[in-house]
């Protein structure tokens, strides 16, 4: 038996070669998105094991500032397995453009087995002076590739080093979050860059037996040295600062991908049910034959799997150069490992998971097929048959439609359960549209109000020098800055928890430019605080409450005044009046000074004008530029996948369509006899996608509006709610002329197809 | 009296790898107003196309056809369309009624494809149901009713724009002969009304309720039997399978 069905498969794949190629072609590309899919999928999540894995990264870090200290006993201390370094660092600077920045250039002859840098472009350093591997995350952030020269400086001279390599490292976090960047050198070009050796730092990465202690070894070498000195750090925090800055992007392409794997199953699922559903007459004569309904099941089922397999393969193989092409980006982002396309994942995915599709959507059909009784289903003249009239079309000639009209709509829900395939289909790619409308509209709210960043100014100055030449250096430009605002970041304690909070105190006329308060009121004056809901969560505090803080050793009580939005630390943070604090401390206090500044472009101008006098002891950021960079950096992945899911949707469209269409032809023909045109024809074939897609564009939108903010209720639980913003109704209001243009599109070859019926030959049965 | 219908050698070559086969060969036909005429014949004889031919479902190889006056063969499929909507019906052997659209709606469709108005189609729907005895099963779905109901559907639905010819192709092959019996006591009566009626089929009995009875053979018209005066289908049924 299983040899008979296996022949009548290859026989009946044989005899339809046309449509058997095309249904191929259909599976692969549904393939090839499901490989892609996971392949995003995979490198979305655990962003840091996957570059710890590639790198085989330390677990614990440790950073000597200079020569003075011997760092052997650290390679004895107990639980230590295995150690690579220590190896010597100097730390340079980076010309701009755009700005100097500060980069670590470790000495590294050759990689390492541990903490070894994994090169995801270029070759590595040869001993020769002058050549540089770059951290991926600070070459993209400069612009520089492999071939480029790097200008840094050090203790006033310069040097020109040749970019040979970009690579990546779990030992820090993305530039320019992480800052200084790795870059990694030959050790002549260390000792070129910092000649007096006491100015040269040496590093050394430790394997632990026991992973899960790297805290206590932490802790254990801050003991022994001071922090001034020798600085460790383990992977935890690495993984922390790594985890909070992708969050955002893990949790968009995971949603992203999801729905691209949702829809590419639908595509499949879709095809081959509808391949089944169409051959009716074959399994009525195949019951005629002697074949029961467990045998015209597995005929077709092997029938397709055969197709699917062959596909499956081909589409796999068809991603795998195709994934690093499309990944680069979001793995640059993510500071992962370029996922090669070869992984298991995308491979199971595109070859067992088209498999599984394909078997279960073949075998329900077919399966409910095989039951059909022989007369019924080889009788000819059989037109689509229903117990009951069509709503929608009764709806539609209610209101009046043309008749074509009517007779798309009943069309429409011909086949039910195609329909509702393809109207899931189309709302997933509503529902993805609708997301990035959400997306870009949230980004759009918070560009024009940097209040939501809890920045409430233009133009921030950073500045090495003391607070009088900082003065001095602003008011060199009055007149083309109004309300300077001081803002003195500082780490403080809850005393009663150990609670680490991020607290910032102000100087100034703050009050004219508040940040953006969600609950009560902008504070207005020493012992008055704001805070995030984070720290309102973490303490079980309200506003209203005392806040007590230990802040540089000092105690420290505010009344909670307000609640604002903090984008930063989980929003575990506090503002307050400066004066708030005991003089001693204020006058310890190195605060930066925010501008208000009318234009962006006037921002700009005065950034470079104010780091070109400091001459390098102040550091200007134009507000606004940080999140046009993040959104830049995450546009292209999201229309990516919009794309992505826009062409599985139109592929799914005129598969849906072409299915029913050659299922139908009989009642084109009929249409046709009764005085139907072609392009009245054409008109309800169009008529019926577009009632689809009306129906996926009113079930999206909701849908999409809801996984927007659940997205970013996961990007940022604290504050997400606060800042997602739902796009502009008329946006919305203009997915629905945009979907069915989409449609009409997809519909048009279907549509002509119907038109072109032959009602003579579809009708013949003499 | 002009035909309404007329054709003059109109043929109908089908190729297929290269194997030409001749379903039609140089039929000249002439129906007149109100006539009805049969057309008789084995299966494969070719008179099914002849009849699409002449409803425009499909096109003639070689020949023209007349409609009402004006030559038709080498109109557009639109022109076709257009055409069939105001001047020809069609009734099929298998009903062909749009399935998940109800009796009424089947029945209205063509109307409102004319373009007559909602209320005016709606009455000529009622007038038609009741006067072919089902106006009660107005809201059911074809699938739901009898064949011969069904077929008496097909019949309101080709008769809704009062069509200059109605072909029916086989309208009694699909039913019991108890429907078939009723089916073409409808047909007779609209004949008697005046509706010019040409109809396909290979039931004698069936084909000597026309006027007249066309014999095709091998697509080409090999004889042909004026059934004039009064008549009971019986003994014009023997007369018929004598000739054949």
């Amino acid at each position: 038996m299983f040899r008979l069905i296996f022949r009548t498969a290859v026989a009946n794949l044989r005899s339809r070669r046309l449509n058997s190629i095309l249904l191929g072609v259909i599976i692969a590309g549904g393939a090839m998105s499901l490989a892609l899919a996971t392949g995003l999928r995979a490198n979305a999540s655990h962003p840091f094991e996957q570059t710890a894995d590639a790198t085989n990264s330390a677990d614990v870090h440790v950073l000597a500032f200079d020569g003075r200290n011997d760092l052997s006993s650290i390679v004895q201390m107990p639980g230590v397995k295995q150690v690579s370094g220590p190896r010597e660092f100097a730390d340079v600077e980076a010309e701009g453009p755009p700005e100097t920045a500060h980069l670590t250039l470790v000495s590294m002859a050759e990689r390492p087995q541990l903490e070894r840098p994994q090169l995801s472009a270029g070759r590595w350093v040869e001993p020769t002076r002058g050549e540089v591997v770059l951290e991926r995350s600070f070459a993209r952030a400069r612009h520089l590739h492999v071939g480029d020269w790097l200008r840094i400086a050090h203790a006033g001279s310069l040097q020109r080093l040749h970019v040979v390599g970009i690579g990546i490292t779990a030992a820090r976090g993305p530039f320019p979050d992480f800052e200084p960047a790795a870059a990694w050198v030959a050790p002549s070009t260390v000792a070129a860059a910092a000649p007096n050796p006491s100015r040269r730092g040496r590093e050394l990465d430790l394997r632990l037996a026991d992973r899960d202690q790297s805290a206590a070894v932490v802790t254990a070498i801050q003991r022994r040295f001071p922090p001034e000195q020798v600085a460790a750090f383990d992977w935890r925090e690495v993984e922390n600062t790594v985890t909070s800055e992708t969050s955002g992007l893990t949790v968009i392409l995971g949603s992203a991908s999801l729905l691209a794997l949702l829809a590419a199953g639908f595509v499949i699922a879709n095809a081959i049910s509808g391949r089944v559903l169409a051959a009716r007459r074959d399994i009525g004569l195949l019951k005629a034959a002697g074949f029961t309904p467990g045998g015209v099941t597995g005929l077709f089922v092997a029938e397709n799997v055969i197709l699917a397999f062959v596909a499956g393969v081909i589409g796999t193989m068809a991603a795998i150069p195709v994934t690093p092409l499309l990944l680069q980006r979001s793995a640059e982002l993510l500071g992962t490992p370029t996922p090669s396309g070869f992984g298991i994942q995308p491979v199971a995915a595109g070859v067992l998971g088209v498999l599984a599709i394909v078997t279960l959507f073949t075998a329900l059909p077919a399966w409910r097929a095989g039951r059909l009784r022989v007369l019924d289903a080889i009788r000819l003249g059989r037109t689509s048959v229903s117990a009951r009239p069509s709503r929608s079309a009764e709806l539609a000639a209610r209101l009046h439609l043309p008749a074509p009209a009517i007779l798309g709509v009943k069309d429409a829900f011909a086949a039910r359960s195609r329909s509702v395939m393809t109207i899931l289909s189309l709302m997933l790619t509503v529902v993805a549209v609708v997301a990035t409308l959400g997306t870009e509209a949230t980004y759009r709210r918070v560009v024009g109000d940097s209040s939501l960043r809890a920045k409430p100014y233009d133009l921030l100055v950073e500045s090495d020098a003391t607070a009088a030449r900082t003065r001095a250096l602003l008011a060199l430009h009055r007149g083309q800055f109004t309300n300077p605002v001081t803002i003195a970041g500082m780490p403080v304690k809850s005393p009663g928890t150990g609670l680490d909070i991020q607290a910032r105190a102000l100087g100034g006329n703050y009050a004219a430019r508040p940040y953006a308060i969600r609950q009560g009121r902008m504070l207005a004056g020493p012992g008055e605080a704001i805070v995030g809901r984070g720290l309102l969560d973490k303490l079980g505090l309200q506003v209203g409450d005392r806040l007590r803080l230990t802040a540089m050793g000092h105690p420290l009580t505010l009344r909670i005044v307000g609640r604002y939005i903090e984008p930063d630390n989980d929003a575990v943070a506090a503002i307050f009046d400066q004066r708030s604090l005991p003089v001693a401390v204020q006058r310890r206090l190195r605060p930066d000074v925010g501008l208000t500044v009318s234009t962006v472009a006037g921002a700009r101008r005065l950034q470079t004008a104010l780091e070109r006098e400091s001459k390098g002891s102040a550091q200007a950021t134009v507000t606004d530029d940080e999140v046009k960079q993040e959104r830049n950096s995450v546009r292209p992945i999201i229309w990516g996948m919009d794309v992505l899911l826009l062409s599985i949707g139109l592929v799914n469209l005129v598969t849906t369509m072409l299915l029913g269409i050659r299922e139908r032809r009989r009642d084109f023909a009929i249409f046709k006899s009764i005085g139907l045109t072609p392009h009245q024809v054409l008109g309800a074939v169009t008529a019926g996608g577009a009632v689809l897609a009306l129906i996926a564009v009113a079930i999206g939108v909701p849908a999409g509006a809801a996984l927007f903010k659940a997205v970013v209720v996961a990007t940022n639980p604290t504050d997400g709610p606060d800042l997602g913003t739902t796009p502009t109704w008329w946006w919305l209001l203009l997915i629905v002329p945009g979907i069915l243009i989409f449609t009409t599109i997809a519909g048009l070859f279907p549509a002509r197809r119907a038109a072109e019926v032959q009602p003579a030959e579809a009708l013949r049965y003499e | 009296m002009d035909n309404v219908l007329f054709t003059e050698s109109l043929s109908k070559t089908y190729a297929a790898d290269s194997i030409e086969v001749d379903a039609v060969r140089n039929v000249d036909l002439a129906i007149a107003p109100g006539e009805f005429v049969s057309i008789m014949g084995p299966s494969g004889c070719g008179k099914s196309t002849l009849l699409h031919m002449l409803g425009g479902l499909d096109r003639p190889t070689a020949g023209a056809v007349w409609l009402r006056g004006e030559r038709v063969d080498g109109l557009s499929e639109k022109g076709w369309a257009l055409l069939r909507r105001r001047h020809i019906g069609f009734v099929f052997q298998f009903f062909n009624l749009i399935g998940n659209l109800s009796v009424a709606d089947n029945v209205e469709l063509p109307a409102l494809l004319m373009g007559m108005p909602a209320r005016q189609a709606r009455a000529r729907r009622q007038e038609l149901l009741a006067d072919l005895g089902i106006e009660d099963v107005a809201h059911q779905v074809p699938g739901r009713i009898s064949g011969g109901q069904q077929q008496r559907v097909a019949l309101a639905r080709a008769l809704v724009n009062g069509p200059a010819v109605l072909l029916a192709d086989e309208p009694t092959g699909n039913l019991d002969s108890a429907s078939a019996r009723e089916v073409m006591d409808v047909i007779r009566r609209y004949h008697r009304a005046g509706q010019t009626i040409v109809l396909v089929t290979h039931d004698p009995r069936v084909a000597a309720a026309a006027d007249r009875v066309i014999h095709m053979r091998d697509g080409a018209i090999t004889d042909e039997s004026r059934l004039g005066g009064a008549r009971d289908s019986a003994s014009v049924a023997s007369l018929v399978r004598l000739e054949v």
